[in-house]
């Protein structure tokens, strides 16, 4: 079997660790690699992807012609990443976590180590790690839950300026419209917010309880004698 | 552990829990909270000072039906035993109880309170 893929020759003739490999050592040692669960990226001096594992393509949504064609600073989107780079190169190792970008435009947090390694007398640079799947959760909770406090914040607006109201009492009212009528909180906003008027769900509300309020202050009858 | 508890009774312990989530949420979107709320658990048991962490959409989420409720895990039990209520969903955070029957209906009354302006 021949691997002609990208960076399969990329581990070269001498082996790992300055070991002669025999062919077929190098090609269960690319296999695994390949197929680990890691993240695996080979870059040279300059930033530029020399080999990258099936696993790092399929993370982060590239061919991988496409992430061979990349700098490091295309998918490492920390403002310091080229300095992070050269400390790497300074100190012949690192490790960290920064965000890649994935080609969808998501960031995913990455924990990473990185080493040097020479083939045929050539520096490269290994980068080994795992996108951290916790924190990743956790960040598209709070990027769903920022969603929809964005459209609650519009719509509070929208309520408090059509109505008068302070901020704290266009979300009692919004609350009240969606409670009342079964319907989720965030679906009622939505509908302030795109059509800029204030739903029938929430009048009623609101006449109901101006009703309320002329019953509560209207003359009360003298008693007949 | 409890008193004996009526289905009316444990309807209207947990309507009573429902009442203060509503303050605990207005408060946490008062000050913007992403993460998820320390709400309390609405089981039937009126001593019950258990803390169920929700986001607010799920505490939303919860609140469309007026006949669910949220407890802790394992709280839903008086409620379940006494036939005011059938488990709809669980997750390692807090079981989803909808109440049924004349517990449901005093449920979706006291529901429609909060939908009333306030006095």
């Amino acid at each position: 079997m021949v691997d002609t893929r990208a960076g399969a020759s990329s581990l070269g003739g001498s082996g790992v660790c300055g070991l002669a490999l025999e062919p077929v050592q190098q090609l269960l040692l690319y296999e695994a690699v390949d197929g680990s669960p890691a993240l695996v990226f080979v870059a040279d001096d300059d930033m530029r992807y020399i080999a990258v594992n099936s696993t790092a393509c399929e993370v982060l949504g590239y061919t991988r012609e496409e992430l061979l064609a990349m700098l490091v600073t295309d998918i490492v989107t920390d403002a310091q990443a080229a300095d992070l780079y050269q400390g790497m190169i300074r100190e012949t190792q690192q490790q960290g976590d920064v965000a890649l970008r994935a080609k969808d435009g998501s960031l995913l947090p990455f924990v990473y180590q990185a080493s040097e390694i020479r083939i045929n007398r050539i520096q490269y640079w290994v980068s080994v790690g795992f996108v951290n799947s916790a924190l990743l959760e956790k960040s598209e909770q709070l990027e769903t839950a920022l969603r929809s406090r964005i459209v609650i914040e519009q719509a509070k607006g929208v309520i408090a300026g059509k109505l008068g109201l302070d901020l704290q009492t266009a979300f009692q009212v919004l609350r009240r419209g969606a409670r009342s009528n079964h319907i989720r909180l965030r679906t009622l906003c939505e509908r302030v917010v795109s059509e800029r008027e204030i739903p029938q769900e929430i009048l009623a509300g609101l006449s109901q309880q101006s009703s309320r309020r002329r019953l509560r202050s209207a003359p009360t009858k003298p008693a007949s004698r | 552990m409890s008193e004996d508890l009526t289905v009316e009774r444990i309807a209207e312990n947990q309507s009573t829990f429902r009442v203060a989530n509503e303050q605990i949420e207005a408060a946490a979107e008062h000050m913007g909270l992403l993460s998820p709320v320390p709400f309390i658990c609405e089981c039937a048991e009126k001593q019950c000072t258990e803390v169920v962490r929700l986001t607010l959409d799920e505490y939303e989420d919860v609140r469309v039906n007026p006949r669910l409720f949220f407890t802790a895990p394992g709280h839903q039990q008086i409620a379940v035993a006494a036939g005011a209520g059938v488990v709809i969903a669980a997750t390692d955070g807090h079981v989803l109880v909808e109440k049924v029957g004349l517990a449901g209906e005093i449920a979706a009354d006291e529901a429609a309170k909060l939908g009333q302006p306030d006095e």
